[in-house]
């Protein structure tokens, strides 16, 4: 497997978790969250505008988000997405289940034969 | 943005629309908040190419690509049922209108085959005339 479809692979693992994070400090639209994961990452994680929406929209249906929107000049509309209460608690619960994982690979990679894990 | 940009892009967002699935869930919703997004990259980047927001925002090819990806095992199963489930319509819809106009068709040969035509002949007989070539 090529590195590239490997770095694809943890991006679509982990793009809920980040997208909720963001969305967990403030209200945000589609194009800003995709800014701001490229900003803060120095480039390193870019994602295509597009791919992120399927994920909003499946969280919106689940009700963890809500999303409104606000008018920005005046032919553009833009839609801020909301992080509600269920979506807090879910982003709460996806990152203390993705900080033990990602601990327990960590462990695995580091391990000798005879370690286990506790 | 200039005349070109927008024709171009314009054509990017048939493309888009073309490749990315009908039932793809909230399909419409989707499509509007790329466009918007679009809109929204080119306004912040005044000057900027079509080459440049493809570099960005990726072909549509690249989107379409992501878009099934990123579908969860639920939503590959719905969009499957209704995939099928249009087929099946289409197909049932197909069927019923080639069997009336089979229906029809049979009717209008039956008809022409066993209506009696009758044809009524008429001799007219019209008076000799003399023609007066004296005067």
């Amino acid at each position: 497997m090529k590195t590239s479809n490997l770095i694809s692979n943890y991006k679509k693992a982990t793009i809920e978790l980040l997208l909720l994070k963001l969305l967990s400090e403030q209200d945000m639209y589609g194009y800003q969250l995709s800014q701001e994961l490229k900003k803060r990452s120095s480039q390193n994680y870019t994602i295509l505008e597009g791919s992120m929406y399927p994920i909003l929209y499946r969280l919106s249906d689940d009700k963890m988000i809500s999303f409104h929107e606000e008018k920005a000049g005046k032919r553009q509309t833009r839609i801020y997405y909301h992080l509600e209460e269920s979506g807090l608690s879910y982003y709460k619960e996806l990152l203390k289940s993705y900080r033990e994982y990602s601990k327990l690979i960590e462990f695995l990679i580091d391990s000798k034969e005879g370690d286990i894990y506790e | 943005m200039n005349k070109t940009l927008i024709s171009q892009l314009k054509r990017y967002y048939r493309h888009v629309r073309r490749i990315i699935p009908k039932d793809y869930p909230h399909r419409q919703e989707i499509l509007s908040s790329i466009y918007q997004d679009i809109y929204s990259y080119a306004i912040e980047h005044p000057g900027i190419t079509y080459e440049n927001i493809i570099n960005h925002f990726g072909t549509a090819e690249e989107m379409a690509l992501s878009f099934a990806t990123l579908l969860s095992p639920e939503d590959v199963i719905k969009t499957s049922i209704k995939t099928k489930k249009r087929n099946t319509i289409i197909i049932f819809i197909i069927l019923i209108a080639l069997f009336l106009s089979c229906g029809m068709i049979y009717h209008a040969y039956w008809v022409s085959e066993h209506t009696i035509v009758e044809i009524e002949e008429k001799t007219i007989i019209y008076p000799e005339i003399e023609i007066d070539t004296k005067n």
